[in-house]
């Protein structure tokens, strides 16, 4: 137990330094409206659009910690799954305040969004925010729990071909939409795979994400596939990365636009299923045993 | 000079035949034998479960035959694994060959494309060229790209080691400019995202996963023209072997040779880095193993070098994509831990003779 709340701290030292070493950091404070409060973020952060004015201190290859001292925070909100560990230990053993944010399920940005507003002292927005993305979720949850399960494969990088596999996080978004992933892979999360593999596995529905704000894959090759049923039928969705690669109240807004291509997967079933160029028990047949 | 080495060629290997008759016969019926058997059953590896009847009936088919296969199998077959597997074959028989030249040219078994600097000159031309053209960038422009990268570290090799008979100078040259390039690769990487440098690691890790009918004009039009050039010079090119004054004193004009040599090495490493990334010591270990067999038979060890050199790559490939399930393997971390091991193996049968 630790001697105080973070609220009792904070009423004790005002924060209003704020550097947040990640692009979904800066989106919860502005939610929070703890936006202004931020002194220095990563090279990413691109939300809201007041974020591209904050002066930056790194990126994914690390952050300059001098730099960061000598801005003289009140609070640094590490990233457990996106800064090195190696650099998050040298600025607390630096002696500054810093709060290790971890990306790993949905259920935990509510947390996140409550515990950032007790440390800096807008609990009542930290409560609301957290409320409100808790309540949205379960609606969204609630509204896809009892639809007909749909196969889809991620396409999160097209050259080498790289899929998203059902360890990762982004797997929750689609399991709340009714998605069960083609790739289930135990050893990696991001497993590099061949067209070969995708043809097996014969998912309904390519989700295809832009990072950056660019696609880099192209649907051209797979337009020669058409024993894939997601090709015969043309259910191939393209959503913005930021939403949903973002460990931010915004991949609510990811998740619905999953949710909605999903039904038009469901509702494309029953019209197109007898185009498909490969029968069931073909696909059975290409199965090792 | 074709037309004066080939009946030579001929002419060499019937006398040699008639000395040790069943062993070359042995070499060469093996050689052929893998060579049809590999890729027939190398197309039954793959994440599909396909059998050997299921491929005996697609090329029965193909060749105008009535048979009984499901039409998903063959577009499999005919349309990823052909393709992958004679990439494979491309990519191991061209290394292979540009790894046997290098070692003839500078006189040392441990030389190769990679080792060189060549492949690592290549990669940082491919990998420029992706990461400053990104998605629009094409083959052609890859493989140009990886093909000034390969040529800068043949000249910077040349005028670091300087032309003349040092060939350890040569060697150690190599591996300072394959180490600069690395270097530049490694920046590169460096300040792209990660999901950029996840695609630019291909690269550098080798994989036949691109393969298509349609890039595979490129690198066996190159290979080709390679394969004859260097049989060409076979007889200049062995002369080296017993060094250059006495090459020289055979009318060997040693260092236009050598650049010449060294030049369309870089090329045809070059074009396999643009298809498949940089995949190291295959150049190494296989001509090695080809000498050793073809102990006498010293004009066949580039021709050998490029038949078991394929062969070696269409089994690796195998590995690659079998090793994993629902995954791939890079090709290049397979063939660099097989070359390591390789490579201490030979230092380790030098000093023990030594």
């Amino acid at each position: 137990m630790p001697a105080f709340t973070y609220a009792e701290l904070a009423q004790a030292k005002p924060i209003n330094r704020i550097i947040a070493l990640s692009p979904h950091a800066v989106e919860m404070l502005f939610v929070l409206g703890a936006g202004d409060r931020i002194i220095a973020t990563t090279k990413f952060s691109n939300y809201p659009p007041q974020a591209e004015a904050i002066p930056r201190v790194g990126g994914y290859n690390g952050i300059q910690i001098e730099k960061i001292l000598a801005l003289k925070p009140d609070l640094v909100i590490a990233w457990m799954d996106g800064n090195k560990i190696e650099d998050i230990e040298k600025i607390e053993k630096l002696g500054l305040n810093v709060y290790r944010s971890k990306t790993r399920s949905l259920d935990n940005i509510a947390n996140e969004l409550m515990i950032l507003g007790e440390m800096i002292g807008l609990e009542d927005s930290g409560l609301n925010a957290a409320n409100a993305f808790s309540a949205r979720l379960k609606k969204i949850r609630s509204k896809n729990e009892n639809k007909q399960p749909v196969k889809y494969f991620y396409q999160l990088w097209d050259e080498p071909l790289r899929a998203m596999a059902a360890g990762s996080w982004i797997n929750a978004v689609m399991s709340a939409c009714g998605g069960t992933n083609v790739f289930n892979n135990p050893a990696l999360d991001y497993p590099e795979v061949s067209i070969e593999n995708v043809l097996i596995a014969a998912p309904e529905v390519f989700v295809i994400p832009s990072h950056h704000g660019t696609y880099t894959a192209g649907v051209d090759k797979w337009k020669k596939w058409p024993e894939i049923p997601a090709i015969a039928n043309e259910q191939i969705y393209f959503i913005d990365g930021d939403l949903l690669h973002r460990f931010s109240t915004r991949i609510l807004d990811g998740m619905e636009q999953v949710c909605i291509a999903f039904d038009k997967v469901r509702a494309s079933r029953s019209t197109t299923v007898t185009n498909l160029n490969m029968t069931l028990n073909e696909q059975q047949g290409l199965k090792h045993e | 000079m074709l037309t004066r080495v080939l009946p030579m060629l001929i002419m060499n290997s019937s006398t040699l035949m008639l000395k040790r008759p069943i062993q070359d016969f042995l070499i060469f019926f093996i050689a052929i034998l893998l060579l049809i058997i590999s890729p027939l059953l190398s197309v039954c590896f793959g994440a599909a479960d396909i059998s050997f009847n299921d491929v005996f009936a697609i090329i029965y088919r193909l060749l105008g035959g009535e048979a009984e296969v499901s039409a998903i199998k063959e577009r499999i077959v005919l349309e990823l694994r052909f393709p992958r597997i004679i990439l494979a074959f491309l990519a191991g028989a061209g290394l292979s060959l540009s790894g046997a030249v290098l070692q003839t040219v500078t006189r040392n078994p441990l030389a190769d494309p990679y080792l060189f600097g060549i492949s690592s000159g290549a990669s940082f031309g491919a990998v420029l060229v992706i990461a400053s053209v990104g998605t629009a960038s094409t083959m052609v422009s890859i493989t140009g790209g990886a093909f000034l990268g390969g040529a800068l570290s043949v000249l910077l090799v040349v005028s670091l080691a300087g032309m003349g008979v040092q060939i350890e100078r040569m060697l150690l040259a190599g591996v300072a400019v394959q180490f600069m390039f690395s270097s530049a690769t490694s920046l590169v990487l460096y300040l792209s995202d990660p999901q950029a440098a996840a695609s630019l690691l291909f690269w550098i890790l080798g994989s036949f996963t691109r393969a298509s009918w349609d890039n595979l004009l490129l690198p066996t039009v190159i290979i080709a023209v390679c394969l004859v050039v260097f049989l060409a010079f076979s007889r200049p090119l062995r002369a080296i072997l017993s060094g250059d004054e006495s090459a020289k004193a055979l009318g060997v004009e040693v260092y236009r040779l050598r650049i010449g040599m060294l030049l369309l090495s870089s090329l045809l490493t070059a074009t396999l880095v643009a298809s498949c990334g940089g995949i190291g010591f295959v150049g190494l270990m296989v001509p090695h193993i080809v000498r050793r067999i073809l102990i006498n038979h010293n004009q066949y060890v580039l021709i050998g070098s490029a038949i078991f050199g394929g062969i070696f790559m269409i089994w690796v490939d195998v590995l690659a994509r079998m090793l994993m399930e629902n995954s791939e393997l890079p090709v290049g971390v397979i063939t660099a831990a097989m070359g390591s091991l390789f490579f201490l193996l030979v230092l380790k049968r030098r000093t023990a003779s030594a």
